[in-house]
């Protein structure tokens, strides 16, 4: 179920008289039963897939902390990521692996080929089976208590704001805030209703509005200029980040009223300053388990060989999780790569503080133009196309270079527009995260802001298309 | 807690529904928007069919204080009736009524109880349904989900028959659409609002999809040679009702018919099949429940096919036994004793290929012809009516 849906906005209601009608206890499992149902929406029997994610964790933490031994204790969390990722890897890649295996094959020469099973991915599959890995581990470690209950545990998996597309949470953060909750508090239920307005704002107005013109262009149905190219790639840039952070921004806002703190997702990604900073501040939840769950594991103290070769192997499994196609793959090495320069380039490079201002302008440039390009092979159908719209973006010397770019003079305009306002809240609301701007208003205005608000969203909304991240 | 859900949560939607409802939905937006509709332009379908559906509101609450006739039906109707040759007819004849071309792009027989609140009017003398082959289905047309919609009528006329989970998203936008003018005119407000921002808003010139004068497109030229009838296939719906008495076997085809995705509404053909499938299909059951209406309204209530020929390119029913779509409308009408104009009466317009411009739509010329016919048979039912009630 989208949230962009007129069936989610039934579903909230229900879920909001539920829990305002309902006790602590029940409200938990109430809401797990809401989470399930919206989970259903999608394809009914998957829900049975992420419950049995669910048993199989709970079951081995619960032996997991009745034993000393530590073998046994090993053992158990071995068996936990071979279940999880199993089921990852059996409903997300076994068809790519298996393609792989007969194109390998067949360049081989031999005849044999691997049958190509065509499982539907679960949506969400990639962000609960990391969210209960993060739990078993996290156990493991001895840095989260067990969850008391198992719908305790099955709500921090399955809490339907952050179930199909993250943020991905941590039980060691989420399974306290379960235990003293208080849904529709007024200040969080504010700040709630004003992130959840800016999301849907970011998803339905910029994502929905520039989707048309991005599948447009990315489609190849026509020649197109380098510079039409150029602005293919710019609107599905604003679409991709209105898309996923606006999803972000409608769960962290339902998180706050339901009385739970789901993590910030996106920091004004575009304003990085170099890539490094750029996966600082994008898709944070996901970077920041890579780092702890995968990259520190690898080893930190190693030397530059090794630590270049760890940057790219996690790079490459953050490119794999996005998607099981080479195109990820390749993505996710470039960005590596890239990560892999900013170190060099930062440990050698010294700015002179008089020219800091300029270094950060030019830097931040660099990265945008640089996260535009990698943007092409996350949107092409895939590796050739991805190439041939490259290159015919960047053969700067064409003569039909600007040819055809009239055609988009008012998409440019709207889009000017939104970036001088995302820019401006960049400058007013960075580091402000947890303070509420309507909250700090009179009430009546407040009442006029936000009903103001939902009528411009709902009016300019485009043609409503799925989140991307539901694929993942 | 309580102090919260109203101030924060309810005081806003309800800040909308008056935005919504009374600013935006008041008489002179309505005018406003109304006189600015778009043609029937690819990109802009939505708001064209929205646009008509916001005539008819607008002429709904414009009361000019003649008793009134609506001829609701497709955009066989929608191009198909010239109403201000009608009317001029009419007034010659000497016959006080205004008639209303109340033509919605695709509309299905499903859609007449929901759409009740704009036609069930009290200065409505009588409603003309002409029907399509394809009107009678029991598929829902998505686009006119969110805009055609009356949420009791269709929990009334569905049950839990043909209920389905793919369906819900739709119906959830049909109760959005329903409750908040904004939603059910959005995609009309949202050109308005930018065509108007942009200052390229222009005056509608012509009541039409199709610029009276222009030619007549070449492909529509040929005539199918008439294939085999071939029985249709059964769709999902006829295996449901087909079990229906069986208990288990009732349950289970029930419940696949509840999971089973929808397709989503692309062609023509597979509707007219679906017409022709069973006698209680959602498109029959609206027929007759809008009978029932029309009757406890006092209004009087005319049936009757649009023209309809079959063209070699489109081929939508080719090779279908339509004429029992015919017979089924035949029982109905004899059933609640309404008057139908039998098809015979329009042979003559459906054998002349050079009176349409495809399909579905009537020509120019064919219009006329048309709409005389109309006016002519109005007048006789109408005195018929009238005489009718002189006599009780």
């Amino acid at each position: 179920m989208s949230f962009a849906s007129a069936t989610f906005f039934l579903f909230l209601a229900a879920a909001i008289t539920g829990c305002a009608v309902l006790g602590r206890q029940s409200r938990i499992r109430f809401l797990l039963v809401m989470s399930l149902l919206f989970y259903s929406a999608a394809y009914p029997p998957h829900v049975l897939l992420l419950l049995t994610s669910c048993i199989v964790d709970y079951w081995i933490v619960a032996l997991m902390v009745r034993t000393k031994h530590p073998d046994l204790r090993r053992g158990l969390l071995v068996l936990s990521l071979a279940v999880n990722l199993g089921l990852l890897a059996t409903f997300k890649y076994s068809g790519f692996f298996a393609t792989t295996a007969n194109q390998i094959l067949a360049a081989a020469g031999t005849k044999v080929t691997v049958p190509v099973p065509s499982l539907l991915l679960p949506v969400g599959i990639s962000f609960y089976t990391f969210q209960t890995l993060s739990y078993t581990i996290d156990v493991y470690r001895g840095l989260c208590q067990p969850a008391r209950s198992f719908s305790e545990f099955a709500m921090f998996v399955s809490f339907f704001p952050h179930l199909a597309a993250g943020p991905i949470l941590r039980a060691r953060d989420f399974l306290p805030q379960i235990r003293g909750h208080e849904p529709f508090q007024r200040e969080q239920t504010v700040r709630g209703i004003e992130l959840m307005l800016v999301g849907f704002f970011k998803k339905c107005v910029v994502a929905d509005n520039c989707a048309p013109l991005v599948n447009q262009i990315f489609s190849g149905g026509e020649p197109m200029s380098g510079s039409t190219l150029w602005i293919g790639c710019l609107f599905f840039a604003a679409q991709i980040y209105g898309d996923f952070s606006g999803y972000s921004d409608i769960a962290r806002g339902l998180g706050y009223m339901f009385g739970f703190r789901i993590p910030v997702n996106f920091e004004w990604p575009y304003f990085s300053r170099s890539m490094l900073e750029f996966w600082q501040r994008w898709h944070i939840t996901l970077s920041s388990f890579i780092r702890d769950y995968v990259y520190i594991p690898l080893g930190i103290r190693v030397g530059r060989l090794r630590l270049t070769f760890n940057v790219l192997l996690v790079w490459l499994l953050c490119g794999l999780w996005h998607g099981a196609a080479w195109k990820f793959v390749l993505w996710g090495l470039y960005h590596g790569a890239l990560v892999v320069a900013t170190h060099i380039a930062g440990n050698r490079i010294r700015v002179p503080e008089r020219l800091r201002l300029a270094a950060n302008t030019l830097g931040m440039g660099l990265t945008f133009v640089l996260v535009l390009i990698s943007w092409i092979f996350f949107r092409s159908a895939d590796l050739t196309t991805a190439w041939t719209y490259l290159r015919e973006m960047l053969y700067l010397t064409n003569s039909s270079f600007f040819g055809g770019i009239g055609r988009y003079k008012v998409a440019l305009a709207w889009l000017g527009l939104a970036a001088l306002a995302h820019a401006i809240t960049y400058v007013l609301r960075y580091d402000v995260d947890e303070l509420s701007l309507l909250w700090r208003l009179p009430y009546t205005v407040r009442l006029v802001a936000v009903t103001g608000t939902i009528a411009v969203t709902i009016l300019f909304s485009g043609q409503a298309t799925s989140f991307i991240y539901f694929q993942f | 807690m309580a102090k919260t859900l109203i101030c924060e949560i309810l005081s806003p939607l309800f800040g909308l529904f008056l935005i919504s409802n009374w600013f935006i939905g008041s008489d002179n937006v309505i005018r406003f928007v109304e006189a600015h509709r778009p043609d029937r332009v690819k990109d802009l379908q939505i708001a064209h069919a929205e646009g008509q559906l916001l005539h008819i509101e607008s002429r709904s609450r414009n009361d000019t204080g003649k008793p009134r006739v609506l001829i609701v039906g497709s955009s066989s109707v929608f191009n198909g009736v010239d109403e201000h040759l009608i009317n001029a007819m009419l007034a010659a004849a000497g016959a006080n009524f205004e008639v209303v071309n109340c033509g919605l792009t695709g509309m299905h027989a499903y859609e007449l109880p929901m759409l009740r609140q704009w036609l069930l009017r009290s200065n409505v003398a009588g409603i003309v349904y002409l029907y399509n082959y394809y009107s009678f289905s029991d598929d829902l047309y998505d686009m006119a989900l969110p805009m055609r919609w009356n949420t009791l009528e269709f929990a009334r006329l569905n049950g839990i028959y043909d209920l389905r989970l793919s369906e819900l998203d739709n119906l959830a936008a049909g109760v959005l659409g329903e409750s908040l003018f904004l939603v059910r005119y959005r995609q009309l407000l949202r050109y308005t609002a930018i065509a108007w921002s942009a200052g390229h808003l222009e005056t509608r010139t012509y009541p039409y999809d199709f610029e009276p004068g222009r030619a007549r497109p070449e492909t529509t030229v040929r005539r199918t040679k008439e294939p085999a009838v071939e029985e249709p296939g059964l769709t999902l719906q006829d295996e449901v009702y087909g079990k229906h008495d069986a208990l288990w076997d009732g349950i289970v085809a029930r419940w696949r018919l509840f999971l089973t995705p929808r397709e989503p509404f692309s062609r023509i053909r597979p509707p007219v099949e679906s017409s022709l499938s069973r006698h209680n299909t959602r498109g029959y059951r609206g027929l007759e429940r809008f009978v029932e209406l029309t009757r406890n309204a006092k209004i009087q209530f005319v049936v009757g096919p649009v023209p309809e020929p079959n063209f070699k390119k489109f081929d939508y029913m080719g090779g279908l036994p339509v004429e029992r779509i015919d017979r089924r409308i035949q029982e109905i009408t004899r059933k609640y004793g309404i008057v139908l104009l039998g098809r015979s009466e329009i042979a003559d317009i459906e054998k002349k290929d050079q009176l349409f411009r495809d399909p579905i739509h009537l020509y120019d010329n064919g219009r006329s012809i048309y709409s005389t016919y109309l006016a002519a048979r109005l007048q006789e039912v109408l005195r018929n009516s009238n005489d009718a009630d002189t006599a009780k």
